[in-house]
């Protein structure tokens, strides 16, 4: 077993696979594409190749390779693309997306439907900035984006910038950036499509869609729903907190660990519009379940409740993009038996909107991209449970002006760029003034930068850096506090890290019938002024800029499509994680990052069948500062099996297996993940011939 | 096509690599706990005593003593020894008896008959101590003698001081470690004795020593001092229970307060392995909306239990006035309740005053600043176990600067608070109970405090839960409480250390 396991260890290695075939240029791209730097670009496309019953082609082979444009500025950085085609109709959700994608770290504290967060690269989840089609979704009030929150049958597609965020969105994201693209109207092929999802832990899952592309070509609009429930009550082995005591560990059903939503979305694109192209989107959301809490401590009363609606206006026009977004979020937190410590009915109120313009330019052979943001947002907390139900609330003003030119000199393209952000802060003491913050207003202002370079290698390949200094600000709950466990400290500085990647992309090639493709990247960073939640008084948390860290590793992903509809994905990661903070831990690991992460697929799709197998690898994962033995979550794999066929009339069946063999596994120490899972589809796409 | 079904097949076998997820577990000794007993640290002179290798008569030992149990009575002794001095030579001490001894303690007597027989230099022989101890039993010295030639000679030695420290990462996990301080030998520590939870307290009940596995952990722990306080046994007291104090009532039983709703009680358990033997229930007692009492600090004094409760309700935003439940151990009901004049009881410290009645010291914290204003209403009551009253106040914590949240007593003229401010900055103060005025202040820190101890040898323990330092610090306290702390030292901890217990 342990040659097995060597062995494995040595596959998901990045890189391990890039003997398997000498690469040759190729027109077709795998699925989870890097994009590759000029002259070879990657781009999601809309090209299907029929499948030979009429279906469309297996979604691992829908991207196809951009050729022959120009160089875009954020071709200099590292980014992984991932379909998501089939995800409507799989038991899963978009944390098993980004799961594929190297260098990506998924924390899910329950399965589907429950929160899930993600971190790059070793970072924090709050260091990662996520968008939806462009549009921010981390809050200045603080804390990680849900992954949960994100109807997954609405997603296109997911571009990961591992490294640095592009500056076409901003330049913003000290741990990378996530930008999740929706379906839109002018990607729809097919007029309706519904898919059904049905299975183990009572999870089922309906989405629709309807797409109607203009039929003089000016756009389109799309409307999609997507209703979701699971209860989540897998069987998990609890210990009831006694590490000494084996004899009254049970297995228990989690309870309170079930959820719902539903979702809709509603967009538009219209081509003429005062002489450019003007979108927009609606997206609505209201989702509800229990706070399941940890496993020997299960809370069976505690519930969340969410609302959120977002609007979405862009207009382009030759080089101008402009884009204005707006938002409300409800949040309502009930532990009315005190299940997780303190009984609590906090409703949480987030309102903001954001204005964004940007240009591109070409002077010589200099491309220029210029884009400035402001952004306002404004939170309320109040909790009717208490004897001071309003906790106060606060405001950020935020403004930023990124520039980035890419100046292509023969095989070689140089990008810098640099971002200055400001803010400015209020905050509104709770309860007429009685709960007042260290202080009640702030601002600060900092540069942040990168500068890019790739050299084209031969037709496809290119060889590509990258380094800058990014930061995060601050949150608000950081720098007022919340009136409650959590001490503000106005005097936080940003946290900020210095990072660079260096990296080979291999275009796809083709070598008789076999086409490959792939990219092995080196990466590192330092960060500093990490903010910490430490323990001041009795029950009392003050954030402090007191961590920093060291990482560094090797990511690397690899497509191979064989002659006979046969796909391999390959992706790995390899990290080192080191606190440098001079504490208690330093030279330790950071807790919360495997030292090794693996994924690993085949399909096959043979006339109307497919066939697909997933293999994820987590290897052993520190849990306490400290790195002691007896806390690690130890090395798993997990497989996924899916067979599904084309029925006819536009019908596709489905099976499904996840966690083939009921391994019993967590990624938060003390939140069990569910076993073996199984569910059912059925898909209705008439405008595919499924 | 092969090399890849081969890749394959590997693959499918690799799935099996890392298996499923075992929760932390560690053994436990599986024997009853031994009682806590004492550390000597011992200088025996035998100036008679010849060596064949050393020209001049005479030799020292250096003998470090674990003595089982305390107070007067018969005791076994485990004995070992350092080197040995004669002559400006250094010698290894062979002990030849497998060294066991029994001590008789009898009023400040103290008689070790026969210790040995040891062999240094090549020379055996045996001997014996005879001594009477100092205040408190924390000094012993007396007249030694020698089986090789008869002679006698002198011995002097002190009790060792040692603290278990509870460490937490906040995280995942805490740990026990144990920190000794010696005369003349400074401060040493053992990581690692034991595993603990990440919300860890102490608790020495008469001679048995508990940690005490907090809010969503949820456990007991009875560590075995004849193990190297290993754990003997772990037990639940109930999801979501929160334990926070355990008192030894008798051989056979236990009181443990169990802090949050629905539990709301003084858990009766045998201290012998966790078994739980009844419940008193506290509720009643309670006076804020939920009824919720919270149960903290349990003291036996004399014949009757007090119990802190902090009448908080479940949002912790309404505060009932402190009071002490009163229990009569022998029916396991409660027999009264004494109200206290401010808010939040978090810390009792009994006391005999030279009137010879019994008081009851209580620091009242108050209200911290968070969820609330801040609120100074306590400090430290002063309350009659007799008449089961409130009798003064020792010290208003106007007057100290900020929530008293932690209290030592050396005497009737001196304590030490934990005082925090509004800013969350930490001291340390010494006081005066009987005029409640502040003395001095020993420390000032930034850092989080996790708790003062004071031991019976006047030696003050503060544990500094600082990011970049974790330590313990430990001064001498003086004599005359209006004279001066002295600083003892620091010790590092592998985590920051949130509860100290003094082993004596």
């Amino acid at each position: 077993m342990h040659r097995l396991c060597l062995a494995l260890a040595a596959l998901i290695a990045p890189g391990a696979l890039a003997a398997t075939g000498p690469p040759s240029p190729a027109g077709e791209s795998p699925a989870s594409s890097s994009s590759a730097g000029p002259p070879a670009a990657a781009a999601a496309s809309a090209a299907t190749t029929p499948d030979p019953d009429g279906s469309a082609a297996s979604t691992l082979t829908e991207e196809v390779l951009v050729r022959a444009r120009a160089p875009r500025p954020e071709d200099a950085a590292f980014a992984t693309v991932v379909p998501a085609d089939d995800l409507a109709r799989r038991g899963a959700d978009l944390s098993d997306l980004l799961r594929r994608v190297p260098g990506a770290r998924v924390a899910s504290y329950g399965g589907i439907g429950q929160f899930a967060t993600v971190s790059l690269r070793g970072s924090t989840a709050e260091q990662v900035t996520l968008l939806i089609d462009g549009v921010p979704q981390n809050r200045a009030l603080g804390g990680p984006v849900d992954l949960s929150t994100i109807p997954a049958s609405q997603v296109a597609e997911v571009a990961v910038y591992r490294g640095f965020a592009p500056t076409a969105l901003g330049l913003d994201g000290l741990g990378g950036a996530i930008d999740v693209r929706t379906r839109r109207p002018v990607d729809e092929v097919s007029s309706v499509a519904v898919d059904l999802v049905a299975g183990s832990l009572a999870t089922a899952r309906a989405a629709a869609g309807w797409g109607l592309p203009f039929a003089d070509g000016s756009g389109g609009m799309r409307l999609a729903l997507e209703a979701f429930r699971s209860d989540g009550d897998f069987v998990y082995l609890d210990t009831a907190g006694t590490i000494y005591e084996p004899s009254d560990d049970q297995q228990r059903t989690r309870a309170n660990n079930d959820s719902s939503s539903f979702a809709l979305q509603f967009q538009g694109v219209l081509d003429r519009v005062a002489g450019g192209a003007l979108t927009f989107g609606l997206r609505g959301r209201t989702g509800e379940g229990g706070v399941p809490g940890p496993d020997s401590l299960p809370s069976e009363t505690a519930r969340l409740d969410e609302d959120a609606a977002n609007l979405a206006l862009g207009w382009t026009r030759g080089g101008w993009e402009l884009a204005a977004d707006g938002f409300g979020e409800r949040t309502l937190f009930d532990d009315p038996d005190a299940d997780l410590g303190v009984r609590r009915s906090q409703e949480t109120r987030i309102g903001g909107a954001g204005l964004g313009a940007a240009w591109r330019g070409r002077a010589g052979a200099h491309h220029l991209l210029v884009r400035a943001d402001a952004r306002w947002e404004r939170a309320r907390v109040t909790d009717d449970a208490l004897a001071l139900p309003d906790r106060g609330g606060g405001t950020r003003t935020a403004l930023s002006i990124a520039a980035e030119d890419a100046l292509t000199l023969g095989r070689w393209t140089v990008a810098p760029a640099l971002r200055w952000k400001g803010r400015d802060d209020r905050f509104v003491a709770g309860a007429d003034g009685l709960l007042p913050p260290p202080a009640t207003s702030g601002d600060d202002a900092w540069l942040d930068g990168k500068l890019a370079v790739a050299y084209a290698v031969g037709a496809a390949d290119a060889l590509r850096a990258s380094a800058g200094r990014f930061s995060r600000d601050p949150s608000l709950v950081e720098l007022f506090g919340d009136r409650g466990a959590v001490v503000g400290n106005p005097r936080l500085e940003p946290e900020t890290g210095l990072k660079a990647e260096l990296g080979y992309a291999l275009g796809e090639r083709d070598w008789g019938g076999w086409r490959l493709a792939g990219e092995l990247v080196a990466f590192g960073s330092r960060i500093d002024d990490m903010i910490l939640l430490w323990p001041n008084a009795q029950g009392v948390v003050v954030p402090r800029n007191i961590a920093s860290a060291q990482l560094y590793g090797l990511e690397g992903s690899l497509a191979l499509r064989v002659p006979g509809d046969l796909v391999f994905e390959a992706a790995g990661t390899l990290l080192r994680s080191q606190d440098t903070s001079g504490g208690f831990a330093d030279g330790n690991p950071l807790p919360g990052r495997p030292g090794q992460e693996g994924f690993l697929a085949a399909r096959w799709s043979p006339g109307r069948w497919q066939v697909g197998w997933e293999l994820t690898y987590v290897g052993e994962n520190s849990t306490d500062p400290l790195d002691q033995p007896r806390y690690r979550i130890p090395a798993r794999t997990l497989n996924d099996a899916m067979l599904s066929c084309a029925v006819g009339r536009g019908f596709r069946v489905g099976l499904e297996v996840r966690n083939l063999f009921d391994v019993e596994t967590r990624d938060v120490l003390r939140f069990p993940l569910p076993g073996r899972m199984v569910f059912a589809s059925l898909s209705w796409a008439p405008g595919e011939g499924r | 096509m092969t090399r890849l079904l081969l890749l394959l097949a590997t693959v499918a076998g690799g799935a099996a690599c890392g298996g499923s997820y075992v929760p932390p577990s560690a053994p436990a000794t599986g024997q009853p706990a031994a009682p806590l007993g004492r550390a000597f640290d011992l200088t025996v002179r035998l100036p008679f005593l010849e060596l064949p290798e050393v020209p001049a008569r005479g030799a020292t030992l250096a003998v470090e003593l674990e003595v089982d149990g305390v107070g007067d009575g018969r005791h076994g002794v485990t004995v070992r020894y350092d080197k040995a001095q004669a002559g400006g030579q250094q010698f290894d001490v062979l002990d030849l008896s497998g060294g066991d001894a029994e001590l008789v303690e009898n009023d400040g007597a103290w008689l070790i008959a026969r210790l040995g027989p040891v062999q240094v230099a090549g020379t055996a022989f045996e001997y014996r101590l005879e001594g009477t101890t100092g205040p408190g039993g924390w000094v012993v010295a007396g007249s030694s003698r020698e089986s090789q030639t008869g002679g006698e000679g002198t011995f002097n030695g002190s009790r060792r001081h040692r603290f278990a420290v509870a460490c937490t990462d906040y995280a995942s996990g805490g740990q026990v470690v144990l920190l000794e301080w010696r005369e003349g030998g400074g401060l040493t520590v053992r990581d690692q004795v034991t595993e603990a939870s990440s919300d860890p307290r102490l608790r020495l009940t008469r001679d048995a020593l508990f940690v005490i596995n907090g809010f969503s952990y949820d456990n007991l722990q009875r560590l075995d001092p004849a193990e190297e306080f290993a754990t003997a046994w772990q037990a639940g007291t109930g999801p979501g229970s929160n334990p926070r104090d355990v008192a030894l009532i008798e051989s056979a039983k236990a009181y443990l307060s169990r802090y949050e709703p629905p539990f709301d009680d003084l858990l009766v358990i045998d201290p012998r392995g966790g078994a739980r033997r009844g419940s008193i229930p506290l509720g009643p007692l309670a006076a804020n909306p939920d009824g919720t009492p919270r149960p903290d600090e349990i003291a036996p004094v004399g014949d009757t239990v007090f119990v802190a409760l902090q009448d908080i309700d479940r949002t912790f935003t309404r505060y009932g006035e402190g009071k002490l439940a009163v229990i009569d151990p022998r029916t396991d009901r409660v027999v009264g309740s004494v109200p206290l004049p401010g808010k939040n009881p978090v810390a009792l410290r009994p006391l005999t005053g030279r009137d010879g009645r019994e008081r009851i010291y209580v620091a009242l914290a108050g209200i911290y600043p968070g969820l609330l204003p801040q609120e100074l209403s306590g400090g430290v009551a002063v309350v009659d176990a007799g008449s089961r009253a409130f009798e003064r106040w020792a010290l208003d914590d106007d007057d100290a600067g900020g929530n008293v949240g932690g209290l030592e007593l050396a005497g009737e003229r001196l304590g030490y608070a934990l005082v925090t401010d509004a800013a969350y900055v930490s001291r340390v103060v010494a006081f005066d109970p009987e005029r409640a005025e502040l003395r001095r202040e020993v420390l000032r820190t930034p850092e989080y405090v996790g708790g003062i101890e004071l031991d019976g040898g006047g030696v003050l323990a503060v544990a500094e839960a600082s990011f970049f330092t974790p330590r313990v610090c430990l001064w001498r306290i003086p004599a005359d409480p209006a004279g001066e702390e002295t600083p003892l030292g620091c010790a590092a901890m592998p985590l920051p250390p949130v509860a100290l217990e003094p082993l004596d």
